[in-house]
């Protein structure tokens, strides 16, 4: 317990603060940036769609010879609204029906959330997605819609 | 991660706190920067494994993000994200059931484990010692410049300091001791000293 006349000690004092300043030292980048990552946690305004598809899943089950090896393709449907998404190493391209001009964003769990526009036939794209726990959320006009977590 | 982020933006947590609800991610990352290092402190005293409080620290700021809502007055966040922190620790040690690698650096392997009551005082330490790095925000610029480059491991000679600050070396002593004297008076330091008083007779 630190007592009043400690803190009148100049010396004790710059002690106290030489703790203080090495523990900001002590914190890593990956401790960063799943602090920074955790607010795409926030329960945003926003109605679910469900994954109504997943190959990873479906090839278990089936082997489908039209599957391109490599690409997993997963639909999500919600609320009069669709989202189709086919993940290509790293690349990922999708789109959304109705098609309109609206904005899709992709938030890692570990990672910062990036948003694209979607062109006038809903098509969109990322480039450079990782692998790793990721949801999609989709503002068009109207109430937006996001899915779960699901890992790619 | 460096003093020299930590001490850099010196937005008041409330105004942070009221950005990141309208959902500001700038305000956010600047808001997790400035408890970061209390989180981490606080999580190490549990010595548990590395990657164990990984995720102790996710759940915290899961938990901190669900929570922003709530906050009706900020300057009870820290005592919130200690007493989190420390939930979700003890939470972890009891599901884990793995005993946990020794710290080589802890002074006595009886201090290890999960125990609430042998961690009490070094959770209010590290309360205080974010309390002093927030009222290191509350001082000028050049103050808590130099009190951070006196504060350097291994030192920096008294020439660079004077070099750097452009301030004569005959007027570093008497600069610090106004610095830590003005850290004194500042909001941060004497909220937290006024609390620590208040608590202390019940020892």
């Amino acid at each position: 317990m630190m007592l009043m006349s400690t803190w009148a000690d100049d010396d004790l004092m710059m002690f106290e603060l030489k703790q203080a300043l090495r523990e900001t030292e002590a914190v890593t980048e990956r401790s960063r940036a799943v602090a920074h990552a955790a607010f795409a946690w926030r329960s945003f305004d926003a109605e679910l769609m469900t994954l109504v598809y997943d190959s990873s899943v479906a090839d278990e089950v089936l082997v489908r010879g039209s599957e391109v090896a490599g690409t997993r393709s997963l639909s999500f449907e919600g609320a009069g609204i669709s989202l189709e998404v086919e993940v290509d190493d790293g690349n990922l391209l999708g789109q959304v029906v109705p098609a309109c001009a609206g904005r899709v964003t992709l938030i890692p769990m570990h990672g910062r959330p990036h948003t694209v526009a979607t062109d006038a036939m809903g098509f969109f794209s990322f480039t450079g997605v990782g692998s790793g726990p990721v949801r999609f959320s989709v503002e068009l006009q109207g109430p937006n819609h996001a899915t779960g977590w699901l890992t790619l | 991660m460096l003093a020299s982020e930590v001490l850099m933006d010196q937005t008041p947590v409330a105004e942070l706190v009221d950005a990141a609800r309208r959902g500001d991610q700038g305000a956010w990352d600047a808001l997790v920067d400035r408890f970061l290092p209390l989180v981490d402190s606080v999580a190490r005293r549990y010595r548990m494994a590395h990657a164990d409080v990984e995720d102790v620290e996710g759940e915290v700021w899961r938990r901190l993000v669900e929570h922003l809502d709530d906050i009706r007055e900020p300057r009870a966040l820290p005592g919130w994200i200690v007493t989190t922190t420390s939930r979700v620790c003890l939470h972890v040690l009891r599901g884990s059931g793995h005993v946990s690698p020794l710290d080589p650096l802890s002074s006595s392997p009886l201090d290890v484990g999960a125990d609430p009551g042998m961690v009490d005082d070094d959770l209010l330490r590290e309360e205080r010692h974010h309390a002093l790095r927030e009222a290191l925000l509350e001082l000028p610029a050049d103050r808590r410049e130099l009190l951070v480059l006196l504060l350097r491991d291994p030192p920096v000679p008294y020439s660079e300091i004077s070099q750097r600050l452009g301030i004569p070396e005959g007027s570093i002593g008497p600069t610090r001791r106004r610095a830590l004297d003005q850290l004194r008076r500042t909001a941060a330091f004497r909220a937290f000293f006024a609390e620590e008083l208040a608590v202390e007779p019940r020892r």
